[in-house]
């Protein structure tokens, strides 16, 4: 087990400044809102810590699933992963080609057809044009869309994008893949299939990194669980501890982590 | 499946240690070369685009023409008339280049303001990078340039101007043009991220130079003067215009404004590069 760790992520923490309005609120004053639109006021700025110290590693042929209540800073872990955002502090190493697929909307142009989608969003994935065409009739296949490949991207449902785009961006297998809890949009058989897809790819792909809200999908997905609690890590182990631990965090906090949330 | 399962490439992408060391002042170089090497993916989705605007008219993206030609040949009539009491038809090339022009750098710098923001969900989710989306901005604006052509080529046919050989500069001063014009679009990006009234601001600013600018007017020697001159001279945009107008419509080598634009260039970049180097991490938390 020499191979390198696929993700590093020592000591990171991310700072975003924000400015906040002074103390007029809309209850307290009624005409601020009015008010606020010609005289916007002093505006404080303000530090907010949204990762804070983070430090994990993800091993080879690990799949990750991210725990944590809304807020709790998945999707920024995601983005900084992506390299979206860069770390106020600390440092992110990883190895190999990353996909994300952060957003079902992502880049899908809502007017194009789904045909025409997975061109724009294979060459925006760093495919060649050769390399797309050779893949479509994998990707329409995979995505089951028949004739509706010709459609406008506008008239799909929701599982249908959320088809598509899982077919484009996995069409070429990532060294790392990045997902947001959009996969829970799917349904039953879209789960088993994608499941299906990445187990097959798992050669390749030596790690994903998962944020969801569904015990189901994780336990599914997931090897292992990161509990994120307001930017920090709580608990790194396999997925079934993890989700075990967030439960019982969610009934009633544990002194340990109840000091840490706090801090 | 085979192909497939190769390993990438370029196994080792390090994301690095610290903000003040990890952007340079080669980092937007650096950048626009990335872009470059993703296959022209900003290139086909500004085709697409384009396309798409246009996809249920029957003239399709022609109708960018349209716009144009219905301009130049109405206003140019009148003003052709007014401006030049009853002078030469040249007038309507003088507006058709310049307008043309115009439209091109107008858009660049105006939407660029914007382009981070509207592209926010794509560069946040890591699908495109900012050079991504500049790039992307320029090449949409250079297919409707070069729709846009046709009308400069009706035009000369319609007054029987023919181009001298002075009108081979192009191939030099379009490029060198809009290399000015992406160094420009990169500073106006970053600022219209940061500050939200920069936008309107540019906006306010531009309507006033579509005036200042010549185009619907042209600088005739007796009307020189040190005001004139200003508006001259003061005036970024009157040296692109010129060194395209110039060699096409007069058949001469505008050696000043081509000389103004070349020493801009290193000069414009360096500053996008600077800006560029202390903005590019904060940037995604602007948005």
């Amino acid at each position: 087990m020499n191979e390198p760790y696929p993700i590093s992520v020592e000591d990171v923490t991310l700072r975003i400044p924000v400015a906040r309005k002074a103390s007029r609120t809309l209850a307290s004053d009624p005409f601020s809102l009015l008010a606020g639109f010609y005289a916007p006021g002093k505006t404080r700025r303000e530090v907010r810590t949204l990762i804070d110290g983070v430090s994990f590693k993800v091993g080879a042929g690990w799949r990750l699933g991210l725990i944590g209540r809304n807020g709790a800073g998945k999707t920024t872990l995601l983005r900084l992963l992506a390299g979206s955002f860069h770390p106020s502090k600390g440092r992110i190493v990883t190895y190999g080609r990353i996909q994300a697929l952060l957003n079902l909307s992502l880049g899908l142009q809502t007017s194009a057809t789904g045909l025409e989608n997975i061109y724009l969003q294979g060459l925006a994935f760093g495919m060649r044009m050769d390399e797309i065409r050779e893949r479509a009739p994998d990707i329409i296949s995979f995505t089951e869309l028949g004739d509706a490949i010709f459609d406008p991207i506008q008239t799909y449902s929701t599982g249908m994008r959320a088809r598509l785009a899982f077919a484009i961006a996995t069409s070429r297998a990532p060294n790392i893949l990045l997902m947001d809890e959009w996969i829970s949009t799917g349904d039953k058989y879209f789960v088993a299939k994608a499941q299906e897809r990445i187990e097959a790819q798992l050669k390749v792909c030596r790690a994903l990194v998962l944020a969801s809200h569904s015990g189901n999908i994780l336990k599914e997905f997931c090897t292992h669980g990161l509990v994120l609690e307001r930017g920090r890590v709580l608990f790194l182990g396999k997925i079934n501890d993890a989700l075990k631990f967030y439960e019982e965090m969610e009934l009633n906090p544990t002194p340990a982590a109840e000091a840490l949330i706090t801090n | 499946m085979n192909q497939t399962l190769l390993p990438s490439k370029n196994p080792v992408r390090q994301v690095a240690e610290n903000v003040s060391s990890r952007a340079g002042l080669s980092t937007l170089l650096g950048d626009f070369y990335k872009s470059t090497q993703s296959s022209g993916s900003w290139f086909y989705a500004s085709w697409i685009e384009t396309l798409l605007q246009y996809r249920s008219t029957k003239l399709g993206p022609l109708w960018i023409s349209v716009g144009t030609a219905l301009f130049v040949f109405v206003v140019g009539s009148l003003y052709g008339r007014v401006v030049l009491s009853g002078g030469s038809n040249i007038y309507l090339a003088h507006l058709a280049v310049g307008l043309v022009l115009w439209y091109l750098m107008q858009r660049i710098v105006v939407v660029g303001c914007n382009i981070f923001i509207i592209n926010r969900s794509a560069i946040l989710d890591g699908v495109s990078s900012y050079t991504d989306v500049i790039l992307g901005l320029v090449t949409k604006n250079l297919i409707i340039l070069i729709h846009n052509f046709v009308v400069i080529v009706l035009v000369f046919i319609y007054i029987g101007l023919a181009p001298t050989t002075t009108a081979l500069a192009l191939f030099f001063t379009l490029p060198l043009v809009v290399a000015n014009l992406l160094w420009v679009c990169v500073i106006v990006a970053v600022l219209g991220a940061r500050y939200p009234d920069f936008q309107e601001m540019v906006g306010a600013v531009l309507r006033l130079f579509f005036f200042l600018t010549p185009i619907l007017w042209i600088p005739h020697q007796h009307v020189r003067g040190p005001f004139v001159d200003a508006a001259l001279y003061l005036n970024p945009f009157y040296y692109m215009l010129e060194a395209v107008r110039e060699p096409l419509v007069y058949g001469q080598i505008p050696v000043f404004e081509i000389g103004v634009l070349i020493v801009a260039l290193p000069i414009g970049w360096l500053l996008a590069s600077l800006l560029y180097m202390r903005a590019r991490n904060s940037l995604a938390l602007w948005l």
